[in-house]
């Protein structure tokens, strides 16, 4: 389940500002374990790029090779506006089920 | 400014990288290997001093590598679940609800701890193809397989030993362990090789001796009896001051050294046992492989039983007293630790000191590395982990 939910998270977390690997891991690590460990988001970035969801560009530093930065996609976007209803209503039936919220 | 005892820490981490990725496609890994690659460097860059123990936790941070590749094969399975519709259709909604109710009810009467992620040992590797590569680099991508080789040498006057042949043919599957029959046309008299001293650890003697002669490297066979190990295959390898590279070959399988009523730590028996065996015939030898550290070495932990997370002391050695690498406790050099490959840990710290120590054992100098291990360790038998 939090797999599927964490590419989402990525993403929501891109339509605020591009970012680099390490900024998102560490975002993502933070929130409240999101990620079993800050290496596996490169594997879940790296679908999201074969789908089209995410790009990428290079941005020069002063040391060091180009850092590579991540940046939603238009489709990206629709994926995610997509989703939020839809967990929304999945985050209420479970919260029914577990008897931790009202039935509507 | 790096720290020599964070770049071996670096290196070390990014050789078990590159060890979990040989089961990616080609594509994909090099890809992940940049990105860890640049998480790490980025990562580094702000640490202060390049503190080995801040670089460790960072690691530590970043992910035992199986668990980063783990997420990268089911790539596939992920496009297909979410192709067509992003998410999760409304009406299995209902039925997931169902199912994780199953799942937290199951929890609450079990042990709150999380569970490790299964390990299933792949059972196949598929065999490179190594057609017109050097045997050198075919042995190397070999190994990376968890795979062998026997060598047939053919006259040529090539310049440069080279894999003509190959049986299975590449993108076959074979058992890790299994061997791969090359037919290897030889160098010429004219080659000088600029690689050094190839490593032919693990290989069959025929085509390590075929990888010397074809590099001009002057070398001896020395024919031992071996317990578990692969017959005629190198389990040794020393260069002498004098150039001279001692091969060390295992002239049968006898009966295993050591029993225990615990599951063996890796199921990979060659593995398992050389460790034991070298450390056999250090001991009886009065140590050391017979030279210096001039050429390729390689030294076994004291096989060790494991009892879940803790902090292990591995003994490496004994050292021949003409050893020159890490004579004062304290020296940092890029060395590296090989860890069976089958033996899945997480959470690898080595402990202050970060590099290892020269100490004395039994009247004889070993070096010593102390490991915590905080996840996913399993109680087993025969831990040998080597250090080169």
């Amino acid at each position: 389940m939090r797999k599927g939910a964490v590419e989402f998270c990525v993403l929501a977390v891109l339509r605020l500002e591009d970012r680099y690997g390490l900024e998102l891991a560490r975002e993502l690590a933070g929130e409240g374990g999101l990620l079993a460990s800050e290496g596996t988001l490169y594997p879940l970035l790296n679908r999201l790029h074969a789908e089209g969801l995410v790009e990428t560009y290079g941005v020069e530093t002063q040391s060091g090779p180009p850092r590579r930065y991540y940046r939603i996609t238009k489709s990206g976007e629709r994926a995610l506006d997509d989703f939020v209803p839809q967990w929304k209503t999945f985050r209420d039936a479970v919260d029914v089920t577990l008897g931790l919220g009202r039935k509507r | 400014m790096t720290d020599p005892r964070s770049d071996a820490l670096v290196h070390e981490y990014l050789q078990r990288l590159d060890r979990q990725l040989a089961t990616l496609p080609p594509k994909r890994r090099s890809a992940l290997r940049e990105q860890i690659e640049a998480h790490i460097n980025d990562a580094r860059a702000e640490i202060p001093g390049d503190e080995p123990d801040a670089v460790a936790k960072m690691l530590f941070d970043l992910g035992d590598p199986s668990e980063i590749v783990d997420e990268a094969p089911s790539a596939t399975a992920d496009r297909r679940h979410r192709r067509g519709a992003v998410w999760i259709p409304s009406g299995v909604i209902v039925v997931l609800a169902v199912a994780v109710l199953s799942v937290a009810i199951a929890r609450l009467g079990s042990p709150t701890t999380s569970m490790p992620p299964p390990f299933i040992a792949p059972s196949t590797y598929v065999v490179p193809s190594m057609v017109h590569a050097t045997l050198d680099t075919a042995m190397t991508k070999l190994s990376e397989h968890y795979l062998t080789a026997s060598c047939r040498p053919t006259a040529t006057s090539r310049r440069i030993a080279r894999v003509a042949s190959q049986s299975p043919a590449g993108g076959a599957k074979l058992p890790p362990g299994s061997v791969v029959s090359l037919t290897v046309i030889k160098g010429s008299s004219s080659h000088v090789s600029t690689l050094g001293v190839p490593a032919t650890i693990g290989f069959q003697v025929s085509c390590a001796t075929l990888l010397l002669a074809g590099d001009h490297v002057p070398f001896r066979v020395q024919w031992v009896n071996a317990s578990g190990f692969w017959p005629g295959a190198i389990v040794a390898q020393s260069r002498l001051p004098s150039g001279l590279v001692l091969l060390r070959v295992t002239r049968t399988k006898t009966t295993p050294m050591k029993t225990s009523t615990l599951p063996p730590c890796t199921t990979f028996k060659p593995w398992a046992t050389e460790g034991a065996w070298m450390l056999a015939q250090e001991s009886a030898r009065g140590g050391g492989f017979g030279g210096p550290d001039g050429g390729i070495w390689i030294y076994g932990s004291i096989p060790k039983d494991v009892h879940g997370n803790g902090t292990y002391t591995l003994d490496f050695g004994p050292v021949p007293s003409d050893f020159g690498w890490g004579k004062a406790p304290g020296d940092a050099h890029g060395f590296a630790l090989q860890w069976p490959p089958d033996f899945i840990a997480g959470g690898f710290y080595r402990q202050s000191p970060t590099t290892p120590i020269v100490v004395t054992l039994h009247g004889r100098r070993y070096f010593q590395v102390t490991v915590t291990m905080t996840k996913y360790v399993p109680t087993c038998s025969g831990l040998t982990v080597f250090v080169y």
